[in-house]
């Protein structure tokens, strides 16, 4: 890479995984004309993050990234081969040698375009038949998948495989003050009422905006401030970026718990892993509903 | 293993047959159940009268027809082929259709070792995980001939003895053996290239990886006369694709092992931080000194007889030729 630059000598490579939070070591390498002082730039730079480093050799993932991929690789092509299910495959060897997550979640985590491109980078390098990436890795190769199909694709081959449900877990739960007709709320719109929890929810929980698959939310009059999916639009006042869609369900009385019953069910069944979910109503703000007259200009 | 085995189905409430081909090594098996669990109960993990109780239920025997009406037989003799195939063929004889037969195989293929038997059909695999009392894993592997039934029969009882139950198919090395094979093999050949050092490579498995132990460290604890049968085995088994070929060094070190018959400290010696200081002289004090303070474990000591075999590095201060000679001829211990 730095031979593509003008000034290689400050190019210096690092090897790690997503996510930074657990790893206490950082692997960095040297190219051929990198400098020491960068070098010493970056060791210092990861030290104030917190990150010890190592200094290895220039080899494609480094350490960690080339053994863990191997040992991925090795457990996508026992799936494959149908030796075992998803699960056990994950269970067995963090079970039986203490691996501190299963190989194939631990895939899922990290993304498998970045497992790929480590097996990819070793096997260009060396020409060794040992790196060929399994057939759900070629795959995503040819397919251009997203990130987001990525990281669910063992979840799927999962499904295939017959393993059960996932659990759906409610991580935090929220509530606006709840007022009388015409009281304390009768002048905050119903569409703000829905924002404002849904950015506290974000703000207590700490989670990544960008990880929400969907926003469900029930309300039953669905007319004036609160029509048109609002779901959709309290997320985007919350502040919710414009790619995290929202849908709106109603059940009358039962409409927010119907919208958690079907976060929950999308979640057992793999269609995604972070939903909001709830339900705004306000009776004080719902419009008066005239029926249009059937034709342009109405007699009598 | 076949002990722990045993005591693991003891302690989980099943009458438990121990069977040996000589008395001796069942008193030997016996010995360590109940050194086991003497201190289980010294650590209060367990009552004087558990502990009664697990060993009453523990019965041995030197005849393979005391196992006649078992529910479940689990072999662990050596992994030798010929003689598994021999020991099933004779419990095929003794115990009826409903017996389950479990190998403890982690090299052989179960059909393989089934192949001899009139009711292949419960003949399985229950891999169990060293030290049995301590690991929660059994790998239950189904034959090619193998029964749903009978597999979801052992299951079921591995679940019954406390143990979590990953099925497989009859490949080889089953899960963990295969997957876990490029874990070593490609931490020695990042190390045959000059890529990372022994320590370097072990600290990055830890420290970002968060695997408890790195691999050279890993290979030291099973041993690397057993960690390369477990590479060869896959790479005859896989018909020797390049995937599973042995990394360059596994060779040297396996070999050095099982010609001198011991384990581990291959590795650790070169890395761990600990040392040993041998000679009454002011050197050896500042020496002593000079460590500690860069953090290693360092002991004095004024006599060799004090030396644990174990002691990875030991630095020997004396100035008398005569000394040294005398301290060095001894190393062995």
């Amino acid at each position: 890479m730095a031979s593509w630059t003008a000034k290689p000598e400050r190019i210096v490579g690092f090897a790690t995984f997503y996510p930074l939070e657990d790893k206490k070591v950082i692997e960095l390498a040297a190219g051929i004309r990198t400098a020491e002082s960068a070098i010493q730039s970056a060791e210092q730079l990861f030290k104030s993050i917190g990150k010890e480093t190592f200094r290895v050799k220039d080899t494609p993932g480094l350490t960690f990234p080339r053994i863990l991929s191997l040992i991925i690789n090795e457990a996508a092509r026992s799936l494959e081969e149908g030796v075992a299910t998803a699960e056990e495959i994950d269970v067995a060897m963090q079970l039986g040698v203490n691996y501190p997550h299963g190989p194939l979640r631990w895939a899922d985590q990290i993304g498998l375009d970045e497992v790929l491109a480590v097996l990819e980078g070793l096997q260009r390098e060396t020409g060794d038949d040992r790196y060929r990436p399994d057939a759900p890795f070629k795959e995503i190769g040819h397919r251009g998948f997203s990130r987001r199909d990525l990281r669910q694709r063992f979840l799927f081959i999962q499904r295939r495989s017959g393993e059960t449900m996932k659990e759906a877990v409610i991580v935090e739960a929220l509530r606006t003050p709840m007022g009388r007709h015409g009281g304390i709320l009768k002048d905050v719109r119903t569409d703000d009422l829905g924002a404002y929890i849904i950015a506290k929810l974000i703000d207590k929980t700490g989670i990544d905006k960008e990880e929400i698959e969907d926003v469900y939310f029930g309300c039953t009059n669905q007319a004036g401030e609160d029509s048109r999916n609002i779901a959709r639009n309290a997320s985007l006042l919350a502040g919710l970026p414009y790619t995290i869609p929202g849908a709106t369900v109603n059940r009358l009385c039962g409409s927010g718990l119907e919208a958690i019953n079907q976060a929950g069910r999308a979640i057992q069944t793999d269609h995604g892993d972070l939903f909001v979910a709830g339900g705004v109503e306000s009776m004080t703000r719902g419009p008066w509903v005239m029926a249009k007259p059937s034709n342009a200009f109405q007699r009598g | 293993m076949g002990a722990g085995i045993a005591q693991v189905a003891a302690q989980a409430g099943f009458e438990t047959l121990l069977y040996d081909i000589s008395q001796e090594f069942i008193d030997k098996g016996l010995g360590r159940i109940r050194s086991f669990l003497q201190g289980s109960r010294e650590r209060g993990k367990i009552t004087a009268e558990q502990e009664k109780q697990i060993l009453d239920r523990l019965h041995s025997t030197t005849k393979l027809e005391t196992f006649e009406g078992s529910d479940l037989i689990i072999e662990a003799v050596p992994e030798k082929l010929e003689l598994k195939r021999d020991i099933f063929k004779q419990l095929d004889g003794i115990c009826g259709p409903e017996t389950l037969l479990a190998t403890n195989t982690s090299s052989f293929s179960v059909t393989a070792i089934a192949a001899n038997t009139q009711h292949p059909e419960r003949v399985l695999g229950l891999h169990f995980f060293n030290p049995p009392p301590l690991m929660a894993l059994v790998e239950v592997i189904q034959g090619d001939r193998t029964t749903a039934e009978a597999v979801d029969k052992a299951t079921d009882l591995m679940r019954r003895m406390g143990k979590t139950p990953a099925r497989a198919k009859d490949t080889p090395g089953f899960i963990v053996n295969r997957v876990a094979r490029p874990f070593y093999n490609e931490a020695l050949r990042i190390l045959a290239d000059g890529d990372a050092t022994v320590e370097t490579i072990d600290r990055i498995m830890r420290l970002a990886g968060n695997f408890r132990m790195g691999p050279f460290e890993l290979m030291d604890l099973i041993g690397h006369d057993v960690n390369f049968a477990a590479t060869e085995s896959l790479y005859r088994s896989f018909l020797k694709i390049r995937g599973f070929a042995q990394a360059p060094f596994s060779t040297k070190w396996s070999w050095e092992e099982i010609s001198e018959g011991r384990r581990g400290g291959v590795f650790t010696s070169m890395t761990r931080n600990s040392l040993a200081i041998i000679g009454a002289n002011r050197l050896s004090q500042e020496l002593l000194e000079l460590s500690r303070g860069a953090g290693l474990k360092a002991v004095l000591l004024s006599d060799l007889a004090e030396l644990t075999p174990t002691t990875p590095v030991v630095i020997e201060t004396s100035s008398s030729h005569v000394e040294k000679k005398n301290r060095f001829s001894k190393s062995s211990i």
